[in-house]
Formats: structure tokens, sequence, C-alpha cells
């Protein structure tokens, strides 16, 4: 029976008496008799065990947990892989030439030489021919857009509205018939909006799209510890409209809508107010703008009633047959 | 004075031839015995064993030397305890004359074993110069006998740290057992180192000594003790203020004691914890001690066992050298005794009786001497004259002498015997079966049965219970057998005439008379002469003790005048209490109304 007790230096006779002394077999005999000495007991054991059991158990659930979240941070991957693959015609830098056009244009450097209508747009049937093209839209307010990295978050706040599809599809007249029969679709979900104006993609898609092209969000999948992170990433992967991200990577023109709303309180019932409005159309194929226009936004003629729904998609439905006009 | 009588000693000693052989090489092994030379084991072995680990292992003994002494053995021997023991107050004499006083104060082991070493002499004549040889060597070399008493102390000691653990302070097991480990070493260097000149049978304790050093057992005791004084050495440097107190306390190096066995690494003694609590023991420190002191006494078992025996021995010869230094502080003096053959001449010079000494009073030495051993020797002489304390000397100096020890003579030159009878106390008993002169009878009877030849009787005042006429026939005829069993025989008796018939007749052939020789106003000068006495005194003795016509008859009339005036009180007594039983009828009905 070897024991610590014993050390290399001593005696073996020594040796001998301090392992039999400490042994089960002198206890019985009588080696250590006299002294209170308690029998070995696996009982003693247990305290160890149940700690040993618990740690195993921990291990092992870390362990669990950690193959279980490398296998969905391997989905994940996976599926951040499809998507790429879904969006490898997407221009690099487009997103960045497009946000370097929107704050030249909030901050007013495009419009410092005034508003401008390329000669080519004044061609009857030349603005539609350019909206056929595809394109990119956005619209927000002007302390958003003037800011590199609010362009984003204010993207993501734009949708198709009045505004784009009177451009595409212009009523006959600003008659407060004409212009709801345009804008009511706009508001009651859009079924038309999107069919009409099938050539713009909205910003927003473009950026959510190229965000997965990012190798930060790569380092952001592998960087999840939990599971909770990788649904998070799983949800922004998902949420991704890959067709629209896909067709706005393609795109040709830039449209953009800078609201400049004055401070003053709002006059109108739906919130809305009279304010100064750009409008710039950019083609980004020739790296040059073809449309720059200030124009007031409000006051559209509806009645009192229609106001409170219709306000804002009606300005913007007036704001467009404005732009159409300064090409004709 | 010894060293003349111890060379004769040697001397005659060797004359005995068959016992007296030229010295051979001990065997090694060979337990520390002091009393005899073939190094006896006399207490039981085993039984002592289990009981030190266990007086070690618990702190609890129960007397366990005292027991184990108790039942030891001693060396064959023809002498019979009761046939001496009562009639010469053994028991008494040790306790007051064999004391061992160290510095340290007065010692004691067993004195029970002591009253049996000196009751049972041995047979063998070697073994009896063995204790001469090793008692004459103490006698005359002082620094031997502080190494014994040195050596006894430290048994002394390791008895009672072994058996009071549970008395007085309450002891740390650890600390205790590392305490008698501690006396244990002291016990075995002493032995080998303070006893390497002698030359007696002393230098078995350093042969004894030198085999336990040079064991396993021992080196591990050695490494153990050191193991508890020095586990590391550390280096401060402590730095001092202006004001005096105390800056900085820095440990400059640490250094293990790293050649010790005992010592391990931090790492395998708090390993070796956790092992003993896996094997059902605490964890504190102290387990790993208990465990390791443990083992070290297992291994010096077999050497401590003689502790017991070993004190025991030494308390002897410590006790013969302590009783010759309080006779030496009175003045007087004890030696060794020649040993002769019994035809020799008896000399017994300087002879005074110790149990005097012992209770204070200084003994008169007288001499004594007889042409031959083997003969009658008749002491007459007046009562309280010192014949009673006179036999009660022989029979002590003979006790001693077969011990091999001092014995209270300035000179004696005295032969062995086979036994010791003594007669000196005629006390009366509750169950005694027979009145005195029976008693008397009966013990004649029992002499004759035991008696073998050569033997020392001691009897005093022979048949006085019967008529003197009755009690002399009885006394003659135990005179007459006893010389056929040519015995060392010493008789006193009043039956002067009848003395100085058998001296005058010459009908015992080794008949001898002394007598207590008379000084001036016939006051008895406690020396003794040859011849017979003429009267006893007894008339001296009574004037001496108040035992006159004259004074017995004040004493009686004292007695009588102190009578009579109780009994006149007792009348009067009488009276007046018959006076209040008659007026008590009268009186009680009153108190009740």
């Amino acid at each position: 029976v070897g024991t610590l007790l014993v050390t290399s230096k001593m005696h073996p006779a020594l040796a001998a008496r301090i392992e039999r002394r400490i042994s089960q077999n002198a206890r019985r005999a009588g080696g250590a008799r006299f002294r209170k000495a308690r029998s070995f007991s696996l009982g003693r054991l247990a305290p160890l065990v149940a700690l040993g059991l618990v740690v195993g158990l921990f291990v092992l659930m870390r362990k669990h947990e950690g193959g279980a979240l490398d296998a969905r941070r391997a989905a994940t991957k996976t599926s951040l892989m499809t998507t790429r693959v879904a969006l490898a015609d997407v221009r690099p830098d487009l997103v960045s030439e497009v946000e370097e056009w929107i704050q030249k244009a909030a901050s007013g450097a495009l419009f410092e030489k005034g508003e401008l209508v390329d000669e080519r747009l004044r061609v009857p049937g030349a603005l539609d021919e350019a909206l056929s093209r595809p394109g990119l839209y956005v619209r927000g307010a002007k302390e958003h857009l003037s800011k590199r990295e609010a362009i984003a978050d204010e993207s993501g706040h734009s949708i198709k509205d009045g505004f784009l599809l009177c451009l595409f599809d212009p009523p006959a007249s600003q008659h407060e018939r004409e212009l709801l029969g345009r804008v009511r679709g706009v508001h009651f979900g859009g079924a038309m909006i999107d069919e009409l104006t099938g050539s713009v993609r909205r910003l927003f898609e473009l950026e959510a799209g190229a965000r997965l092209l990012s190798s930060s969000f790569d380092a952001a999948i592998d960087a999840a510890k939990t599971a909770p992170e990788l649904d998070r990433l799983d949800v922004i992967i998902r949420s991704v409209n890959v067709d629209a991200a896909a067709r706005g990577g393609q795109a040709e023109l830039l449209l953009v809508v800078i609201d400049d709303p004055p401070g003053a309180r709002p006059t109108e019932p739906d919130n809305e107010r009279p304010h100064p409005a750009r409008v710039a159309l950019i083609d980004l194929a020739r790296r040059e703008p073809l449309l720059l226009l200030r124009r007031p936004v409000g006051g559209a003629p509806l009645a009192k009633a229609n106001r409170a729904l219709y306000a804002a998609a009606a300005d913007g439905c007036a704001l467009a047959l404005d732009v159409r006009a300064a090409t004709e | 004075m010894s060293s003349e009588g111890d060379t004769k000693a040697e001397s005659a000693g060797s004359v005995e031839g068959d016992v007296m052989t030229a010295p051979t090489p001990e065997p090694f092994d060979l337990p520390p015995d002091l009393l005899h030379p073939d190094g006896l084991t006399r207490v039981d072995v085993e039984a002592l064993r289990e009981a030190m680990m266990f007086a070690f292992e618990s702190g609890v003994s129960g007397g366990m030397f005292t027991d184990a002494l108790e039942r030891a053995t001693l060396g064959p021997s023809t002498w019979d305890p009761p046939s001496f023991s009562k009639d010469l107050f053994v028991d008494d004499f040790v306790a007051r004359c064999f004391r061992v006083r160290t510095r340290g104060g007065e010692l004691s082991m067993s004195r029970s074993h002591l009253v049996r070493v000196l009751s049972s002499p041995p047979t063998e004549a070697r073994v009896v110069e063995h204790r001469r040889a090793i008692a004459r060597e103490l006698g005359d070399r002082p620094e031997l006998r502080r190494e014994l008493e040195q050596l006894f102390t430290s048994l002394v000691r390791f008895r009672s740290t072994l058996e009071g653990a549970t008395l007085g302070k309450r002891y740390d097991p650890n600390r205790r057992q590392l305490e008698l480990l501690a006396l244990a070493k002291e016990v075995f260097d002493r032995a080998a180192n303070g006893f390497s000149t002698a030359t007696s049978g002393l230098s078995r304790l350093h042969r004894w000594g030198m085999r336990v050093l040079s064991g396993e057992p021992y080196r591990s005791l050695c490494d153990l003790l050191q193991y508890d004084e020095e586990l590391a050495t550390l280096s401060l440097e402590v730095r001092v203020g202006a004001d005096g107190s105390i800056r900085r306390f820095q440990i400059k190096r640490v250094r293990e004691n790293e050649d010790n066995p005992f010592v391990m690494s931090p790492i395998r003694r708090w390993l070796a914890r956790v092992e003993l609590f896996f094997r059902g023991y605490g964890v504190s420190s102290g387990e790993v001690m208990a465990r390791l002191l443990g083992a070290v006494f297992e291994g010096l078992q077999d050497e401590l066992v003689w502790f017991a025996q070993l004190a025991a021995e030494c308390e002897v010869y410590l006790g013969a050298l302590g009783f010759r230094d309080s006779v030496r502080a009175m003045g007087l003096e004890a030696c060794l005794p020649e040993l002769v053959s019994p035809e020799a001449p008896r000399v017994l010079e300087g002879l005074f009786n110790p149990l005097l000494a012992a209770h204070g009073v200084r003994p008169v030495p007288c001499d004594l001497a007889s042409d031959r051993h083997d003969t009658t020797l008749l002491v007459t002489g007046p009562n309280s004259g010192g014949k009673t304390r006179l036999l009660q000397a022989v029979g002590i100096t003979q006790l001693l002498a077969q011990s091999g020890l001092f014995v209270p003579c300035r000179t004696a030159r005295l032969a062995l015997v086979p036994g010791l009878v003594v007669s000196l106390i005629q006390e009366t008993k509750a169950d005694q079966a027979e009145g005195r002169l029976g008693m008397e009878l009966i013990r004649i009877r029992d002499l004759f049965e035991r008696l073998p030849p050569g033997a020392m009787v001691i009897l005093d005042e022979l048949c006085s219970g019967t008529n003197p006429s009755e009690g002399e026939e009885i006394f003659e005829l135990v005179v007459t057998l006893l010389t056929e069993l040519r015995p060392q025989a010493f008789v006193t008796t009043h039956f002067l005439t009848f003395a100085e018939r058998l001296e005058r007749g010459g009908r015992v052939d080794a008949l001898r008379t002394l007598q207590v020789e008379l000084g001036a106003g016939e006051r008895p000068t406690y020396q003794f002469v040859p011849g017979v006495a003429k009267t006893s005194l007894a008339h001296r003795a009574a004037e001496r003790l108040g035992v006159t016509r004259d004074e017995l008859k004040s004493l009686v009339e004292r007695n009588t005048a102190r009578a009579k005036p109780s009994v006149s009180a007792g009348a009067k007594s009488a009276q007046a209490s018959a006076k209040l039983a008659a007026a008590s009828p009268a009186r009680a009905p009153e108190k009740v109304s």
C-alpha cells in the first residue's frame, strides 16, 4: 500500500511501518487500534463524486451547447452564402457611391448652381424612358440625409410613396378626385405601386443586401456566442429581399427627394406641413445629375375630410406632377 | 575499608570455583538486565509491549509499569520470604533505607519489586558476585553512579509521562508522544555513552545502548525529533524605525531541512492530508504527525519494553547506595562483605541494626565474631540489652550480603546460606488456633519441615511461653537436633541456668555462647562477649519501666481515690432522679390544664 507519507529518503523498515499503520489491515491488526480512527468509507467520496458529476454534467452541457451553436453557426453561414450567391452581381461600391450623391444633394452642394433639367429629359417621353431604367429611390429629411452615417437609418423609413407613383403614372390633373384616385392605392397596402414602379427599388433594399456582403457580417457570425445572437443574424439574413436587393444592385439611376421641413408646428390634420423639397435624379452610370429641382410641398387641393388621410400622399403626388411639369 | 574487603571478596568469590568462571563475550541481543549475568527477561514482554502501545496511543495505562514489575519473575532462589520477611521488617527496611535521592528529589519506581528482589537472593554465587561487582563499581566511581541516577531519572520521567497523561494539565497527544520519544532517546543515549568505561555488569548498558543506537528505529527516532524541531530555517530581515518600532519584516531566505527523511514538499504535505482524509483520518497536520509518531514508536517497542525492568534494577543499586549514604550520614559504616566458606570464621565488625537508624535512633555498633559459621550461638543477657536488635541486624546483614549489596557493618566476612528462618515476633492473632506455646511449637515444626542444611536460623526467646522446666526440655530438643542440619543458628534465651548447663555439658558440639556486656551500674553496653549471662536483670527493666512495688502501690491508691468521689456523685444523682420522678405525676395535669 503506497502512501504519500513515505519519502524516498526513509529507511525501508520505517516506510513499511508507516504504510502498515495507515493501512486498513494494520488498523484491524492493531497497528493503530488505539488511535481514534474512522474506517475507510465510500461515503467520504460522495461529496466529491457529486461535485464531479455536477462539473461533468456542466462540461457536457457546455460541450453540447457548443456543438449546437456551431451547427447553428454553420447553418447561418450557409444561409449567408446562399444569399451572397444571389447578390453576386451587386456592385460592391454602389452603396457608397449612392450615399455620396445623396449627401451632396441634401447638403445642397449639387444645388449650388441652381436647378437643372437635362435637355435630354425635355424630349417628350424621355423622362418615362429614363424612369424605366433600373433605379433606386429614397426620400427623407434633409437633417438625416445630409449625414452619411444617418442615411442608412433614414432609408429604412423611405417607402414607395405618392410622389414615386405619380412620377411614374401621373394623374391627369391635380384635381382632388384624380389625386385621390392615385394615392388611395398607396395607403391601402400599395397593391399596385410596386408593379407600376417596378424598375425602381428602395435604397433600403439595396443596403440590406449589401450589408450581407461585408466581412463584418462574417465576423458577427463568428463572434456570436449564443443561439439568440445567431437567431438575430438569421433574421437579418432572412429579412433581406434578395431579388429586390439584386435588382437594386443593378441601378443606373438614383431618385432622391429631400424634405426640408421648417421647425413650425404642423398645420394640417395629418401632421403634414407645407415645406420645401429638393428632387434630384442622378445618372449613376454616367455619374451626372439629370434633374435638380426645388419645389414647395403641401397644399394639395383636398377636401378637409380627405386631408386627414391623404394629405401626405396627395402632396407627394402634386410634387411629382410639378417635377414632370418642369421637364416639359 | 570497602575496597580491601571487596578485593578479598572477589578472590573469595573466585574460590567458589563451580560458579565463578571467566567472563565470556555476551551475545549482542541480551536484555539490559543488571541483576543477572545471563541477562534474564523477567517481565512479560508481550503484555508490556501491548500495554505500552496502548498507553502511548491513548494516554491511559493503569499502572502498567507497576503491574509489570509486580508480575516480574525473579532469578532462582532457595530463600522463602515468608520465613523471615515479616520478622525482619523487610518492607519497612526498604521503605526507610532504600531511598533514591537525586538532584531532582526522591524518586521511586516500585518498592514492592525492591522488597521481592531483596527477599529472594540468588541461589548461585556468580549471580551474587555479578551484583556485588556492579555495587562495588558504583560505590567506587561517582561518575558512574551519577550516570545511573540520571538514567533512572529519565526512566522515571518516561514512566510518569507514559502513565500520567490524564493527570494534571491536559496534554496535546502529539506533544506528549514527542516528549516520550525524546525521553526514550535520552535513555538510549545515556545507556550508550554513560557506561562505556564500566567494567562490571554496568557495561551491559553500554552494549545495549550501542546496539540500539546502531539500529534503524533509533535513527528514525532522531530524524523525527529533528523534523519536529527543524522543518525549515527562515532568514529574516527586520527594519526598525527611529522610535524603535518595527517598520518592515521580510523573509530573506527559506531553507528546508531536505536531508531529513520526514521532510516533504509543501504540495506533498497537502496531498498527504488529502490521502489521510480518504483513508478515514482527519486532515490536520497533527494526523500526519500522529502516523509518523506511531510508526517510530512501533519500531522502538522491542527496546522500550526493557525500561520497566531496567528502571527497577537501577532502583535496587541506587537504593543500596542511598542506604550507604544514610548510614554514613549518621557516622556509621556500610560495606560490601567478604564472602567466605562456612568453615571460615565469621566476622561482623561495626555491626548495627539499620532499622534503629531508619527510625532516627543512632545504634551502637558492635562486633560479632565466631570461629566458624555453622555454629549454634546462644545469646543471653538482660532484657532490653540489645539481643533482639542483634538478631535483626544479623538477619538483615545476611539478607543484604546474599543480594550482593552493602551490609550494615564496617567490615564483614560471612558465608552464603541456602535459606533463612527468623522467629522474632510472637504476637497474638485473633484467629490463631493455639496459645502462645502452641503457636511457637507449630513454628518449630514448620522450621524443621523446611530448613535445608546449612541455612541460617534466628530464634528469639525460644520456648518462653511455658514453664521453664518444660520449656527447657523442648529447647534442648530443638537445639540438639538443629545441629544435625549444620545451621548458622542464633538463639536468644532467658533460660540462663539451662544455657550454662548446655555450654558446660558439651552435648552440642557447635554451641557457642554470647552474653550482653554490662557496664557501670550493670547497665548494658550493647556489646557482646563470650559466655552466659548470670542474670537477666529483670528488676532493672522493671525499675526502668516503672514496675516496682512502691510505684504500682501508689497507682492502686490513686485509682481508689479517684473512684470514691465518682461513686458518691453517682449516689447523689440517683437520689435527685428519684425525687424528680415522684414529683412529676402531680405536675403533669397542671401543664394540661
